[in-house]
Protein backbone atom coordinates (compact mmCIF):
# COMPACT_ATOMS: atom_id res chain seq x y z
CA UNK A 1 0.00 0.00 0.00
CA UNK A 2 1.12 3.51 -0.79
CA UNK A 3 2.60 5.16 2.36
CA UNK A 4 0.51 8.26 1.65
CA UNK A 5 -2.58 6.10 1.88
CA UNK A 6 -2.01 5.28 5.55
CA UNK A 7 -4.54 6.50 8.05
CA UNK A 8 -3.77 9.92 9.43
CA UNK A 9 -3.85 10.67 13.15
CA UNK A 10 -7.14 12.55 12.85
CA UNK A 11 -8.68 9.65 10.92
CA UNK A 12 -7.54 7.21 13.60
CA UNK A 13 -9.19 9.38 16.22
CA UNK A 14 -12.33 9.67 14.12
CA UNK A 15 -12.67 5.93 13.70
CA UNK A 16 -11.41 4.93 17.13
CA UNK A 17 -8.12 3.24 17.87
CA UNK A 18 -9.44 -0.31 17.79
CA UNK A 19 -11.39 0.07 14.54
CA UNK A 20 -8.48 1.89 12.93
CA UNK A 21 -6.21 -1.03 13.81
CA UNK A 22 -8.74 -3.48 12.37
CA UNK A 23 -9.11 -1.43 9.21
CA UNK A 24 -5.36 -1.35 8.61
CA UNK A 25 -5.08 -5.06 9.27
CA UNK A 26 -7.97 -5.85 6.92
CA UNK A 27 -6.56 -3.65 4.20
CA UNK A 28 -3.30 -5.56 4.42
CA UNK A 29 -5.26 -8.78 4.23
CA UNK A 30 -7.07 -7.65 1.08
CA UNK A 31 -3.89 -6.31 -0.54
CA UNK A 32 -2.53 -9.82 -0.93
CA UNK A 33 -5.74 -11.22 -2.38
CA UNK A 34 -7.43 -8.75 -4.68
CA UNK A 35 -5.65 -8.40 -7.99
CA UNK A 36 -6.14 -6.28 -11.09
CA UNK A 37 -8.12 -7.78 -13.94
CA UNK A 38 -6.60 -8.75 -17.25
CA UNK A 39 -8.02 -6.68 -20.06
CA UNK A 40 -8.86 -9.02 -22.96
CA UNK A 41 -6.80 -8.39 -26.11
CA UNK A 42 -9.87 -7.70 -28.20
CA UNK A 43 -11.06 -5.13 -25.65
CA UNK A 44 -7.68 -3.46 -25.58
CA UNK A 45 -7.55 -3.32 -29.39
CA UNK A 46 -11.03 -1.77 -29.50
CA UNK A 47 -10.00 0.67 -26.80
CA UNK A 48 -6.92 1.76 -28.74
CA UNK A 49 -8.97 2.27 -31.91
CA UNK A 50 -11.39 4.46 -29.98
CA UNK A 51 -8.53 6.45 -28.42
CA UNK A 52 -6.79 6.98 -31.79
CA UNK A 53 -10.08 8.20 -33.26
CA UNK A 54 -10.61 10.59 -30.37
CA UNK A 55 -7.02 11.89 -30.60
CA UNK A 56 -7.34 12.64 -34.33
CA UNK A 57 -10.78 14.18 -33.79
CA UNK A 58 -9.25 16.43 -31.12
CA UNK A 59 -6.45 17.45 -33.48
CA UNK A 60 -8.95 18.28 -36.23
CA UNK A 61 -10.97 20.35 -33.77
CA UNK A 62 -7.83 22.19 -32.66
CA UNK A 63 -6.89 22.87 -36.30
CA UNK A 64 -10.41 24.14 -37.08
CA UNK A 65 -10.31 26.40 -34.01
CA UNK A 66 -6.88 27.74 -35.03
CA UNK A 67 -8.13 28.41 -38.58
CA UNK A 68 -11.23 30.19 -37.25
CA UNK A 69 -9.10 32.41 -34.98
CA UNK A 70 -6.84 33.30 -37.91
CA UNK A 71 -9.87 34.14 -40.06
CA UNK A 72 -11.28 36.43 -37.38
CA UNK A 73 -7.87 38.09 -36.95
CA UNK A 74 -7.59 38.66 -40.72
CA UNK A 75 -11.06 40.23 -40.84
CA UNK A 76 -10.19 42.51 -37.92
CA UNK A 77 -6.91 43.64 -39.51
CA UNK A 78 -8.66 44.27 -42.84
CA UNK A 79 -11.39 46.27 -41.09
CA UNK A 80 -8.77 48.30 -39.27
CA UNK A 81 -6.97 49.09 -42.52
CA UNK A 82 -10.22 50.11 -44.23
CA UNK A 83 -11.08 52.34 -41.25
CA UNK A 84 -7.67 53.93 -41.35
CA UNK A 85 -7.96 54.57 -45.10
CA UNK A 86 -11.44 56.13 -44.73
CA UNK A 87 -10.18 58.28 -41.86
CA UNK A 88 -7.27 59.53 -43.94
CA UNK A 89 -9.51 60.33 -46.85
CA UNK A 90 -11.95 62.27 -44.62
CA UNK A 91 -9.97 64.39 -42.16
CA UNK A 92 -11.84 65.51 -39.10
CA UNK A 93 -13.03 69.11 -38.82
CA UNK A 94 -10.74 70.37 -36.08
CA UNK A 95 -12.40 73.77 -35.91
CA UNK A 96 -15.02 72.25 -33.59
CA UNK A 97 -12.52 70.94 -31.05
CA UNK A 98 -12.49 73.99 -28.78
CA UNK A 99 -16.28 74.10 -28.82
CA UNK A 100 -16.50 70.98 -26.78
CA UNK A 101 -15.07 72.82 -23.81
CA UNK A 102 -16.58 76.29 -24.05
CA UNK A 103 -20.13 77.05 -25.27
CA UNK A 104 -19.21 80.68 -25.89
CA UNK A 105 -16.45 79.63 -28.25
CA UNK A 106 -18.88 77.30 -30.01
CA UNK A 107 -21.36 80.11 -30.40
CA UNK A 108 -18.69 82.41 -31.84
CA UNK A 109 -17.31 79.71 -34.15
CA UNK A 110 -20.76 78.90 -35.51
CA UNK A 111 -21.42 82.56 -36.08
CA UNK A 112 -18.09 83.05 -37.85
CA UNK A 113 -18.67 79.99 -40.00
CA UNK A 114 -22.11 81.16 -41.08
CA UNK A 115 -20.81 84.68 -41.57
CA UNK A 116 -17.92 83.58 -43.74
CA UNK A 117 -19.80 80.86 -45.58
CA UNK A 118 -20.68 83.21 -48.37
CA UNK A 119 -17.08 84.43 -48.73
CA UNK A 120 -14.59 82.52 -50.91
CA UNK A 121 -11.75 81.37 -48.63
CA UNK A 122 -9.05 82.91 -50.80
CA UNK A 123 -10.65 86.35 -50.79
CA UNK A 124 -8.62 87.79 -47.91
CA UNK A 125 -9.38 91.35 -48.72
CA UNK A 126 -13.08 90.65 -48.68
CA UNK A 127 -12.70 89.29 -45.13
CA UNK A 128 -11.23 92.54 -44.00
CA UNK A 129 -14.00 94.44 -45.68
CA UNK A 130 -16.61 92.39 -43.91
CA UNK A 131 -14.85 92.93 -40.63
CA UNK A 132 -14.99 96.64 -41.10
CA UNK A 133 -18.63 96.35 -41.95
CA UNK A 134 -19.18 94.42 -38.68
CA UNK A 135 -17.48 97.11 -36.72
CA UNK A 136 -19.73 99.62 -38.23
CA UNK A 137 -22.80 97.58 -37.47
CA UNK A 138 -21.66 96.84 -33.91
CA UNK A 139 -20.76 100.32 -32.86
CA UNK A 140 -24.15 101.94 -32.40
CA UNK A 141 -25.98 98.97 -30.91
CA UNK A 142 -23.65 98.01 -28.08
CA UNK A 143 -23.88 94.76 -26.11
CA UNK A 144 -27.14 93.47 -27.59
CA UNK A 145 -25.79 93.33 -31.10
CA UNK A 146 -25.56 89.68 -32.23
CA UNK A 147 -22.65 90.49 -34.48
CA UNK A 148 -20.59 91.66 -31.54
CA UNK A 149 -19.29 88.16 -30.74
CA UNK A 150 -18.49 87.62 -34.40
CA UNK A 151 -16.56 90.78 -34.59
CA UNK A 152 -14.63 89.94 -31.41
CA UNK A 153 -13.53 86.63 -32.87
CA UNK A 154 -12.55 88.15 -36.19
CA UNK A 155 -10.51 90.85 -34.52
CA UNK A 156 -8.72 88.62 -32.10
CA UNK A 157 -5.52 86.67 -32.80
CA UNK A 158 -5.77 86.00 -36.54
CA UNK A 159 -6.99 89.41 -37.63
CA UNK A 160 -4.22 91.88 -38.50
CA UNK A 161 -4.28 95.23 -36.69
CA UNK B 1 7.00 3.72 -13.73
CA UNK B 2 9.23 6.54 -12.52
CA UNK B 3 7.52 9.91 -11.94
CA UNK B 4 9.76 11.53 -14.58
CA UNK B 5 8.84 8.89 -17.16
CA UNK B 6 5.17 9.33 -16.36
CA UNK B 7 5.46 13.11 -16.70
CA UNK B 8 7.15 12.65 -20.10
CA UNK B 9 4.39 10.26 -21.13
CA UNK B 10 1.75 12.83 -20.19
CA UNK B 11 3.57 15.46 -22.26
CA UNK B 12 3.54 13.09 -25.25
CA UNK B 13 -0.15 12.40 -24.71
CA UNK B 14 -0.83 16.12 -24.65
CA UNK B 15 0.98 16.34 -28.00
CA UNK B 16 -1.48 13.75 -29.36
CA UNK B 17 0.73 10.67 -29.51
CA UNK B 18 -1.32 7.49 -29.83
CA UNK B 19 1.73 5.45 -28.82
CA UNK B 20 1.89 7.36 -25.53
CA UNK B 21 -1.77 6.63 -24.92
CA UNK B 22 -1.10 2.98 -25.65
CA UNK B 23 1.48 2.98 -22.87
CA UNK B 24 -0.98 4.62 -20.50
CA UNK B 25 -3.57 2.01 -21.38
CA UNK B 26 -1.06 -0.79 -20.73
CA UNK B 27 -0.14 0.84 -17.43
CA UNK B 28 -3.55 1.67 -16.02
CA UNK B 29 -6.19 -0.41 -17.75
CA UNK B 30 -5.73 -3.57 -15.62
CA UNK B 31 -6.30 -1.66 -12.39
CA UNK B 32 -9.15 0.38 -13.81
CA UNK B 33 -10.73 -2.67 -15.36
CA UNK B 34 -10.36 -4.56 -12.08
CA UNK B 35 -12.08 -1.72 -10.27
CA UNK B 36 -14.88 -1.29 -12.81
CA UNK B 37 -15.48 -4.99 -13.26
CA UNK B 38 -15.91 -5.61 -9.55
CA UNK B 39 -17.93 -2.47 -9.11
CA UNK B 40 -20.47 -3.01 -11.88
CA UNK B 41 -20.27 -6.79 -12.11
CA UNK B 42 -20.79 -7.23 -15.86
CA UNK B 43 -17.70 -7.59 -18.09
CA UNK B 44 -19.41 -5.94 -21.08
CA UNK B 45 -20.45 -2.93 -18.95
CA UNK B 46 -16.95 -2.71 -17.46
CA UNK B 47 -15.39 -2.73 -20.95
CA UNK B 48 -17.68 0.04 -22.12
CA UNK B 49 -16.96 2.08 -19.01
CA UNK B 50 -13.22 1.51 -19.37
CA UNK B 51 -13.39 2.91 -22.89
CA UNK B 52 -15.37 5.91 -21.67
CA UNK B 53 -12.76 6.57 -18.96
CA UNK B 54 -9.95 6.72 -21.51
CA UNK B 55 -11.98 8.79 -23.95
CA UNK B 56 -12.66 11.31 -21.20
CA UNK B 57 -8.96 11.30 -20.40
CA UNK B 58 -8.13 12.11 -24.04
CA UNK B 59 -10.70 14.93 -24.10
CA UNK B 60 -9.47 16.43 -20.84
CA UNK B 61 -5.76 15.97 -21.53
CA UNK B 62 -5.39 19.51 -22.91
CA UNK B 63 -6.50 21.00 -19.58
CA UNK B 64 -4.98 18.33 -17.32
CA UNK B 65 -2.12 19.64 -15.18
CA UNK B 66 0.14 16.79 -14.20
CA UNK B 67 1.08 16.85 -10.54
CA UNK B 68 2.07 13.22 -10.29
CA UNK B 69 -1.48 12.14 -9.40
CA UNK B 70 -2.58 10.58 -12.67
CA UNK B 71 -3.79 7.42 -10.91
CA UNK B 72 -6.12 9.39 -8.66
CA UNK B 73 -7.23 11.47 -11.65
CA UNK B 74 -8.12 8.35 -13.65
CA UNK B 75 -10.02 6.79 -10.77
CA UNK B 76 -11.92 10.03 -10.28
CA UNK B 77 -12.95 9.88 -13.92
CA UNK B 78 -13.87 6.20 -13.53
CA UNK B 79 -16.01 6.88 -10.47
CA UNK B 80 -17.77 9.75 -12.23
CA UNK B 81 -18.31 7.64 -15.33
CA UNK B 82 -19.96 4.91 -13.24
CA UNK B 83 -22.04 7.49 -11.38
CA UNK B 84 -23.18 9.12 -14.64
CA UNK B 85 -24.03 5.78 -16.18
CA UNK B 86 -26.23 4.63 -13.34
CA UNK B 87 -27.79 8.02 -12.83
CA UNK B 88 -28.78 8.05 -16.49
CA UNK B 89 -30.08 4.50 -16.49
CA UNK B 90 -31.75 4.83 -13.09
CA UNK B 91 -30.47 1.37 -12.12
CA UNK B 92 -27.88 0.15 -9.67
CA UNK B 93 -24.72 -1.79 -10.53
CA UNK B 94 -25.28 -5.43 -11.26
CA UNK B 95 -24.48 -7.94 -8.54
CA UNK B 96 -21.96 -10.31 -10.04
CA UNK B 97 -23.01 -13.87 -10.69
CA UNK B 98 -20.71 -16.82 -10.90
CA UNK B 99 -21.72 -17.75 -14.42
CA UNK B 100 -20.89 -14.29 -15.75
CA UNK B 101 -17.67 -14.15 -13.83
CA UNK B 102 -16.38 -17.48 -15.04
CA UNK B 103 -16.78 -17.14 -18.83
CA UNK B 104 -13.88 -18.78 -20.64
CA UNK B 105 -14.35 -16.75 -23.80
CA UNK B 106 -11.50 -14.29 -24.26
CA UNK B 107 -14.01 -11.62 -25.34
CA UNK B 108 -15.56 -11.58 -21.89
CA UNK B 109 -13.01 -12.58 -19.34
CA UNK B 110 -14.45 -13.22 -15.92
CA UNK B 111 -13.57 -11.74 -12.58
CA UNK B 112 -11.29 -14.62 -11.76
CA UNK B 113 -8.83 -13.75 -14.51
CA UNK B 114 -5.72 -11.89 -13.44
CA UNK B 115 -3.05 -9.74 -14.88
CA UNK B 116 -0.38 -11.90 -16.41
CA UNK B 117 2.45 -12.60 -14.05
CA UNK B 118 4.60 -15.64 -13.43
CA UNK B 119 2.48 -18.57 -14.49
CA UNK B 120 1.87 -20.78 -11.45
CA UNK B 121 1.61 -24.55 -11.47
CA UNK B 122 -1.81 -25.82 -12.68
CA UNK B 123 -2.92 -27.00 -9.23
CA UNK B 124 -1.95 -23.82 -7.43
CA UNK B 125 -3.43 -21.82 -10.32
CA UNK B 126 -6.74 -23.54 -9.77
CA UNK B 127 -6.63 -22.83 -6.05
CA UNK B 128 -5.68 -19.25 -6.68
CA UNK B 129 -8.45 -18.90 -9.22
CA UNK B 130 -10.97 -20.41 -6.84
CA UNK B 131 -9.83 -18.12 -4.07
CA UNK B 132 -10.06 -15.10 -6.33
CA UNK B 133 -13.51 -16.17 -7.44
CA UNK B 134 -14.62 -16.58 -3.85
CA UNK B 135 -13.33 -13.11 -3.07
CA UNK B 136 -15.19 -11.63 -6.04
CA UNK B 137 -18.39 -13.33 -4.98
CA UNK B 138 -17.94 -12.04 -1.44
CA UNK B 139 -17.29 -8.53 -2.76
CA UNK B 140 -20.45 -8.71 -4.83
CA UNK B 141 -22.44 -9.47 -1.70
CA UNK B 142 -21.33 -6.28 0.04
CA UNK B 143 -23.55 -3.18 -0.08
CA UNK B 144 -22.60 -1.03 -3.04
CA UNK B 145 -21.34 1.89 -0.92
CA UNK B 146 -18.97 -0.34 1.05
CA UNK B 147 -17.78 -2.15 -2.06
CA UNK B 148 -17.04 1.11 -3.85
CA UNK B 149 -14.96 2.51 -0.97
CA UNK B 150 -13.01 -0.73 -0.59
CA UNK B 151 -12.32 -1.04 -4.34
CA UNK B 152 -11.45 2.62 -4.76
CA UNK B 153 -9.09 2.49 -1.82
CA UNK B 154 -7.49 -0.74 -2.96
CA UNK B 155 -7.03 0.01 -6.67
CA UNK B 156 -6.41 3.75 -6.63
CA UNK B 157 -4.53 3.90 -3.30
CA UNK B 158 -6.16 7.26 -2.71
CA UNK B 159 -6.15 8.62 0.85
CA UNK B 160 -9.50 8.41 2.63
CA UNK B 161 -10.00 12.16 2.61
CA UNK B 162 -9.72 12.22 -1.21
CA UNK B 163 -12.15 9.32 -1.47
CA UNK B 164 -14.56 11.22 0.78
CA UNK B 165 -14.16 14.27 -1.43
CA UNK B 166 -14.81 12.23 -4.56
CA UNK B 167 -17.85 10.46 -3.14
CA UNK B 168 -19.13 13.71 -1.62
CA UNK B 169 -19.54 12.34 1.88
CA UNK B 170 -17.80 12.90 5.23
CA UNK B 171 -14.49 11.16 5.79
CA UNK B 172 -15.91 9.46 8.89
CA UNK B 173 -18.58 7.83 6.73
CA UNK B 174 -15.97 6.59 4.28
CA UNK B 175 -13.83 5.19 7.09
CA UNK B 176 -16.83 3.44 8.61
CA UNK B 177 -17.85 1.98 5.24
CA UNK B 178 -14.35 0.67 4.64
CA UNK B 179 -14.11 -0.77 8.13
CA UNK B 180 -17.51 -2.45 8.07
CA UNK B 181 -17.10 -3.63 4.49
CA UNK B 182 -13.73 -5.23 5.05
CA UNK B 183 -14.88 -6.85 8.27
CA UNK B 184 -17.89 -8.30 6.46
CA UNK B 185 -15.69 -9.40 3.57
CA UNK B 186 -13.44 -11.36 5.91
CA UNK B 187 -16.46 -12.98 7.52
CA UNK B 188 -17.83 -13.96 4.12
CA UNK B 189 -14.49 -15.38 3.09
CA UNK B 190 -14.38 -17.51 6.22
CA UNK B 191 -17.70 -19.01 5.19
CA UNK B 192 -16.25 -20.11 1.86
CA UNK B 193 -15.23 -23.77 1.64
Amino acid sequence: MNPESKLTESQRQLLGEQQAGELERDEQWLAGRLESARVPDAVRARLMRAISGEVSRGQQTAWRRYRRIMEIAAVLVFGLLVGLFVRLMNPKDTTQIGAKHDPKVLEAQLAVNSYLAIVPTNEVQLHYELKRLDRAVAAPQGQDNPFQAIAAVIESPIAPR
Amino acid sequence: MEPKELADLVVECKAGSSQAYEQLVALYSPRLYGYLLRLVGRPDDAEELLQEVFLRLVRSMATYRHDGQLTAYLFRIATNVVRDRYRRKQVRPHQVSESEAMTDDDESVGLGDHVAGDEPEPDSSLTQRERAEALNKALARLPEEQRQVILLRHFSEMPFNEIADLLKCPVGTVLARAHRGLKRLRELMQDEP
